[in-house]
Order: structure tokens, then C-alpha cells, then sequence
């Protein structure tokens, strides 16, 4: 049963149709939040406050079939406000922070440390991926996200953020130039994750 | 092609977007522009390292039930009406019973405490009027029955009262009489018998009394 479907029957009083459109999305919303937000509490209440909005206001949603993307500009928006309110609360740039942690293991920019893949694991990794992603704009990195993460097509994209295809590429593009250039500095590439892992 | 043109495009054929057409033309000029192809392979890279970050399952378990609505809540649900059609619906329904009562000529009239009500076809306050004064004259007439109804009935009720206590004066008396009769009696039949017994014993005492003088006298004689 598609997503149209649940959402058709739970317009007919299936309360269960909705949650099974909760365990369908709960994983994919719930790793975008993360990602974007790089903090798993707040992802999780983000994914909350997405499936509530979306309990709330899916009799407004015209066409079912466009649930994914009604979803995501969702949780996309959520997240946002989420950043926004980050932002006001911790200020301090990726830079400056760094800076404040000279002997943090996953500051390889310091050239004082040892080559920061020798003890590289999965999870040092995954903090690394994180504060790639923070250090780059919101715009580029929704963009990034739904695409490496997510899977969405470009179109698919456009359609969630309102916005024309070349504009989503285009971000996708300078996205992943400016994630290399910080992957660059930390001295992390493939070769050496290969080698690695 | 020049290289700008290109940059577009690459993200078409890094995410395997791109029809056959745009692969060859990209991958012509690649061919000859070393800059473009090394950028793909930066591009590629990259992504390849944001590959690493696998999902993970959020663990939330979030379920959702049926509210329980209150009625106008569920009203609206059962008949998918907005607040604002609900809202317009009164409105027009209002409106309506209003028109149907102009066209029925309705007067509603106010008059020393009293409402009326009055519909027709044509209109005449004189007719009104002089129900109104009807009504008023007749209402009169009913309080004023009304109060001799109730005094009367007041009346009766006192007089069925007065009786009442006097018949069980009466029957109380009768009782008294029948009991203190009845308590003479037995005293009168009581003082009889004690009267009787003193003469009994009297006479007994008295005989043998008698009886022992004349035995003393006997032998007193007897004895000279």
C-alpha cells in the first residue's frame, strides 16, 4: 500500500493508516534532522513536531501523492527554525570553535596532531561528516542531504523547496565544492578512508 | 562547451541524472579539459566520503491515536463543515427566517408586562390593538375569579378544619366520660366489697366476743 493510500484510508478514519505513514517516514525524516541539525535530540524532537504538523494539517494536502514532498518542506522548514534558534544560543563558529579545542581528536586542521586518520573509526568519521555539513550554508546543505542521503531526484528537490531545478544543482554544486575544501583541509579523502575502514 | 557550462551538468552525470546526450557532450569535453575532469573526480570523492555517514534507526516509537473531540468538533467532522461555512450557514438561516417573518407581516408587541404575537397577511395595528385590550380585560377577569376561587376555597378549608376539631372534642369528651364511668364503677364496686368485709369480720369479732363472755359468765356462775 502506497503513501496515497494510508493517507486516503486514514481520511477515512484509520487513525493506523497514519501510523504506519509514521513508521514508513519516522527513519528517513529522523536521519535528514540529524544531518542537518547534527545533534540527535533536537532531530528527534524535530521528527516529532513533523509527524504532529503533518497529523494536523494532512486533510489540507490536495494532492496524497505528493506526501514526500509535502513531508520533507516539513521537516526541512522545522529544521530551519531549529538552526535559527541554534544559532542564537551558540553563536560561535566552527572556526572559532575549533580553535578553542586544540587538543580535540578531531581537530586535524592543527598540524600538531598526528595524520587524523591513523585512528580514524566509523563514529569519529560520522562527527567529522557532521561538522562538515554545519560549517557550509542551510541552503546547500538541504540540497546535499536529500540528494546523497536521502536519494531524491533533483526534480524531486525542486518541488520540496519551491525552487527550479538548475537553482538546486547549482547549490548542490557549490555545496560539495565547499564540503571538499573542508575535507581537503582535514586532510580526509577517499584513498585514505579505504584505507582505513 | 565551455567549462561553466559543464559544472551543471556534472552533477547530472554524478547522480546518474543525465540522458545518454549530455554523458557524451560532458564527456567529450572532459576529454580535453583537464580542470573539469579533475573537479569530477573531486566531486566524486566527496561524495563518496559523505557515504560513510550511515543511517541509524531513531528508536522513537511514536504512536498516534484518535482524539476525543468535543460535539461541535465532531459535528464538523461528520459533516466536513469548516467554522467559517458553519458560520455562514447560521447567518443565511437567520437571514432567511427573518424574510419569511417580515413576509408574514409578524409583530411582536411589548405592552404593561405582557408579550404578543401577531401574524397576517395584511397589516392593522387597530385590530392588534383592541386584542391587546381584549387580552388585557379578559386577563383581569381571570385574576379576579381566580382570587375568589382561592378565597373561598380558603374559606372551606378553615370551615372543614373547624369541624374536624370539634368532632374529635367530641369524641375525646365521650371517651373521658366512658373511662371516669367506667373508673367510678370499679371504685363504687371496690368500696362494696370492703364495706362488705368489715361487716364479715365485725360481725365474726363481735360473735366471739359474745360467745367468750358468756363462757366467762357461764363459769363464773358455775363456780359459785
Amino acid at each position: 500500500m502506497n503513501d496515497a493510500d494510508l493517507i486516503k484510508k486514514y481520511l477515512d478514519g484509520d487513525i493506523n493508516s497514519f501510523n504506519t505513514l509514521v513508521w514508513r517516514w519516522e527513519k528517513p525524516l529522523y536521519n535528514f534532522s540529524v544531518r542537518f541539525l547534527g545533534d540527535t535530540e533536537l532531530a528527534k524532537d524535530v521528527t516529532q513536531k513533523a509527524f504532529i504538523k503533518a497529523y494536523k494539517n494532512l486533510k489540507g494536502l490536495k494532492d496524497p501523492s505528493k506526501f514526500s514532498s509535502w513531508i520533507y518542506q516539513i521537516t526541512s522548514n522545522l529544521c530551519k527554525d531549529e538552526f535559527k534558534s541554534m544559532k542564537r544560543h551558540q553563536s560561535i563558529s566552527l572556526e572559532l570553535m575549533m580553535e578553542n579545542h586544540k587538543d580535540h581528536r578531531f581537530d586535524l586542521a592543527d598540524s600538531s596532531l598526528p595524520d587524523p586518520s591513523a585512528d580514524m573509526n566509523q563514529i569519529e568519521l560520522e562527527e567529522l561528516i557532521k561538522r562538515a555539513l554545519q560549517s557550509i550554508p542551510v541552503e546547500q546543505r538541504i540540497v546535499i542531504i536529500m540528494k546523497e542521503y536521502q536519494g531524491l531526484k533533483f526534480a524531486e528537490i525542486a518541488e520540496t523547496l519551491g525552487e527550479s531545478i538548475n537553482t538546486v544543482k547549482s547549490r548542490m554544486y557549490y555545496g560539495l565544492n565547499a564540503l571538499r575544501k573542508v575535507f581537503n583541509r582535514w586532510n580526509i579523502n577517499e584513498e585514505v578512508l579505504q584505507y582505513e575502514m | 562547451m565551455k567549462c561553466d557550462d559543464i559544472k551543471i551538468l556534472l552533477m547530472d552525470i554524478l547522480y546518474e541524472e543525465a540522458d545518454e546526450k549530455v554523458i557524451a557532450r560532458v564527456k567529450d569535453h572532459m576529454k580535453s579539459c583537464d580542470g573539469c575532469r579533475a573537479e569530477f573526480e573531486a566531486l566524486k570523492e566527496t561524495s563518496a566520503v559523505l557515504q560513510k555517514w550511515e543511517d541509524v534507526d531513531p528508536d522513537m516509537n511514536m504512536v498516534f491515536v484518535r482524539e476525543q473531540n468535543a460535539f461541535w468538533s465532531n459535528l464538523r467532522e461528520r459533516f466536513r463543515i469548516s467554522p467559517a461555512r458553519l458560520g455562514y450557514g447560521f447567518a443565511l438561516g437567520a437571514a432567511a427566517l427573518f424574510l419569511m417573518l417580515a413576509l408574514a407581516n409578524t409583530e411582536i408587541r411589548y405592552d404593561q408586562g405582557s408579550f404578543s404575537m401577531r401574524f397576517g397577511i395584511m397589516k392593522s395595528n387597530d385590530s392588534a390593538k383592541t386584542v391587546s385590550t381584549m387580552d388585557q380585560a379578559l386577563l383581569t377577569s381571570l385574576q379576579e375569579q381566580n382570587m375568589q376561587l382561592m378565597s373561598r376555597m380558603i374559606e372551606q378549608s378553615e370551615q372543614r378544619q373547624r369541624q374536624q376539631l370539634i368532632s374529635a372534642l367530641n369524641q375525646f369528651s365521650n371517651n373521658y366520660q366512658d373511662v371516669r364511668s367506667s373508673d367510678l364503677k370499679t371504685v363504687g364496686t371496690s368500696l362494696d366489697e370492703i364495706e362488705r368485709e368489715l361487716y364479715r369480720r365485725l360481725e365474726k369479732r363481735t360473735n366471739e366476743q359474745y360467745n367468750d363472755l358468756i363462757r366467762q359468765i357461764n363459769f363464773q356462775e358455775g363456780n359459785r
